[in-house]
């Protein structure tokens, strides 16, 4: 289990038994960028230290490199060895009934890439022979849908597709903190979250190619291969304006095995579970069913005894990854602070971020692209002073809905569910410039 | 097309009314079918593929299987299948969580857990929260056992519901569970009417359309407050 210590921010994902043991030598990272992530311990080093006369020349430099194709398939640079998905300790006994984390800490951009893509899986996950695979379409009876279609993955592409960005978040992801600062960095408060470009079929047309009655099918049941057979429900008004669909692609290329490969169900906005992976029959019925993810977990206990069932939404929400817990600021003076916002109701319309604990806001810029139920990336300009502070971040989607605090958050949720925990995260800043996780009640 | 030049200005000017935001001429991202056969991709399912694959079971029972199972044969099947990750009396932590267990005969009476009045302090187990028996015999038949799912005929199914059920002090020994009597099973458990859905996290149709929630109305709603703002306030 590698350390949850960072050393910086955001480069800081090279540990310093790493750089000794890459082929370049003290000298030559004399002057390179990464090189300020150490600034901590080598002292005077962060300030400009001239390269002697002539040796700004590097050996890549002056002799021809490595030859193309040398690798199939492009790995990232071995110095970048620290950004990788982890499972929490202790979270689950057994391993295929588990989850792992992307390392939103060291992530730009909003595009999760997929090899970083988080992981729940209910049963484990198989790399399924797509010639094994087939998707069926069929109804609760013959007159919901009148010709009961199945699909293979080649079929599937030969249909018309879309191609769009969302994110997909687990309903439990930042569930550790609901009663209290519990995880010590963003991967494991806030990295049961990712974001792609998913390419596949609108769930409607499969369902008209299958003579389905659109007027009376209400629910979706969506089932996949795993061995857990999960199923959940899907609302129909999702589908009847093609928000769903049965995807095959994920950042220009197929699933990848753990995220579903061959077939996914898109949800957007919607929690994780239900985008039924290894996606294996699609049944139309006019009831929603229940299933045991629907009515013994991702059901949400409530202040009053009560549980809500169906619970299906993400809200906006959002999250400082840099600077957040583990890290340190590489010293006083300019600071650029950022992270991630998104919500199952739309677009981002502000992030706020305060750091002085919630008192004073100040809206943030958008860095990239602002998309429906995307990940949207937005930074702020900040100057450390070597006092203590606390950064927060704080979304406000389309439709005017403004991330809680956690007093608000709690006044009316409480602090039992584990589940849709969207309350602004707070990062304290030491005098150190180190960060951890705190919460202001 | 046109035969003439003023019938096809005509033409155009009657799109254009129609379509002011000159939709004809832009891209739509919206596949249309109504205009396509797709019958050439893909196969048709046979009946007996479609009721071979409809294995699941909705929490009104619609789906399920005519069988019967009794206790003592769900005994021997869990002993056999269940108990090394379960344990002997469902109440143990050993891999998953408790499957029986957390609840009084007071909460059987009114179909309401007590104990999830916060704080709680037990570890929820599957009978305390389950409001439709349909669901456990959906996932038992799915899913369980876990290094054997999909393996066990309908009747096992049954004896292992029954069997649950006893363990959670709902039914007695000599008791046998079939598809006459499930809905009277149903009734005894003690999370039944615990269930609420009116909230604003259903994306679908609301309840006042037939569905379900109240339309994505949040019930937390914070103001953006920019300055002089109390971060213990509720609002």
């Amino acid at each position: 289990m590698p350390s949850t210590k960072l050393i910086s921010a955001p480069e800081g994902h090279i540990s310093e038994a790493t750089l000794r043991d890459t082929p370049v030598n003290r000298r030559q990272l004399m002057g390179l960028s990464v090189f300020s992530a150490l600034g901590y311990s080598l002292g005077n080093s962060r300030h400009a230290v001239a390269s002697p006369p002539g040796k700004h020349l590097r050996p890549w430099m002056t002799s021809p490199g490595n030859p193309v194709a040398m690798t199939d398939y492009g790995q990232p640079s071995r110095y970048q060895v620290g950004l990788a998905r982890r499972m929490r300790p202790g979270l689950s006994p057994l391993p295929q009934n588990s989850a792992s984390f992307a390392p939103l800490q060291g992530m730009m951009g909003i595009i999760t890439p997929s090899g970083l893509h988080y992981e729940r899986h209910h049963s484990g996950w198989a790399d399924i022979d797509p010639r094994q695979h087939e998707l069926l379409i069929s109804g609760i009876n013959r007159s919901f849908v009148r010709k009961p279609k199945i699909f293979t993955l080649e079929d599937l592409q030969r249909l018309p597709s879309v191609s769009r960005i969302h994110f997909i978040e687990c309903s439990g992801n930042t569930g550790s903190e609901r009663k209290g600062v519990a995880a010590p960095t963003v991967q494991y408060t806030h990295g049961l979250l990712s974001c792609s470009e998913f390419t596949g079929v609108p769930l409607r047309v499969l369902l008209e190619a299958c003579g389905a009655d659109l007027n009376r099918g209400k629910y979706v049941l969506a089932e996949g291969a795993d061995a857990a057979g999960l199923t959940r429900t899907i609302p129909m008004s999702m589908v009847l304006n093609d928000e769903v669909l049965v995807a095959y692609g994920q950042n220009g290329e197929y699933l990848r095995p753990e995220n579903g490969y061959p077939l996914r169900l898109v949800v957007p906005g919607v929690q994780g579970v239900s985008w039924v992976k290894w996606l294996k029959r699609i049944e139309l019925g006019e009831k929603p069913y229940g299933t045991r993810d629907e009515a013994i977990h991702y059901i949400d206990p409530m202040p009053n005894g009560k549980h809500r069932q169906y619970t299906s939404l993400q809200e906006v929400k959002s999250v400082i990854t840099s600077p957040s817990g583990g890290q340190i600021l590489h010293g006083r003076g300019y600071t650029k602070i950022t992270g991630l916002a998104w919500s199952g109701r739309g677009k981002i319309q502000h992030v706020d971020v305060s750091t002085d604990g919630g008192t004073s806001w100040k809206a943030a810029r958008f860095s990239g692209e602002v998309l429906s139920k995307s990940l949207t990336r937005f930074e702020f300009d900040w100057h450390f002073d070597g006092g203590e502070a606390i950064v927060q971040s704080r979304a406000m989607d389309e439709t005017g809905h403004v991330q809680p605090t956690y007093a608000q958050y709690r006044a009316v949720r409480g602090k039992e569910s584990v589940y849709h925990n969207n309350a602004i995260q707070s990062w304290g800043i030491d005098r150190n410039g180190e960060v951890s996780n705190v919460q202001i009640v | 097309m046109f035969k003439s030049y003023k019938f096809r200005r005509i033409a155009i000017c009657l799109t254009c009314a129609l379509f002011p935001f000159g939709a004809f001429a832009e891209s739509s991202n919206r596949i249309t079918t109504s205009n396509q056969s797709f019958d050439s991709i893909g196969r048709l399912a046979s009946s007996a593929e479609v009721v071979e694959w409809d294995s699941n079971i909705r929490d009104d029972f619609q789906g399920l299987k005519p069988g019967r199972g009794s206790v003592v044969k769900g005994k021997a099947l869990y002993e056999a299948q269940c108990l090394s990750c379960h344990g002997v009396s469902g109440t143990e932590v050993i891999v998953f969580s408790p499957i029986v267990g957390g609840f009084s005969k007071q909460d059987v009476k009114t179909g309401i857990v007590e104990a999830f009045e916060p704080p709680i302090s037990v570890a929820p187990s599957t009978l305390m929260r389950v409001p439709t028996l349909a669901t456990i015999m959906d996932y038992i038949s799915r899913a369980m056992p876990w290094d054997n799912p999909k393996s066990l005929a309908i009747d096992e199914v049954y004896a292992l519901t029954g069997y649950l059920l006893h363990l959670g002090g709902l039914v007695e020994s000599d008791f046998v569970l079939s598809n006459d009597n499930v809905r009277e099973a149903q009734s005894k458990l003690p999370n039944r009417n615990a269930f609420d859905s009116e909230h604003g996290l259903w994306p679908g149709e609301p309840s006042s359309a037939g569905g379900i929630g109240n339309g994505l109305q949040p019930d937390i709603v914070p103001v953006r407050c920019m300055s002089d703002c109390n971060p213990a306030d509720v609002y």
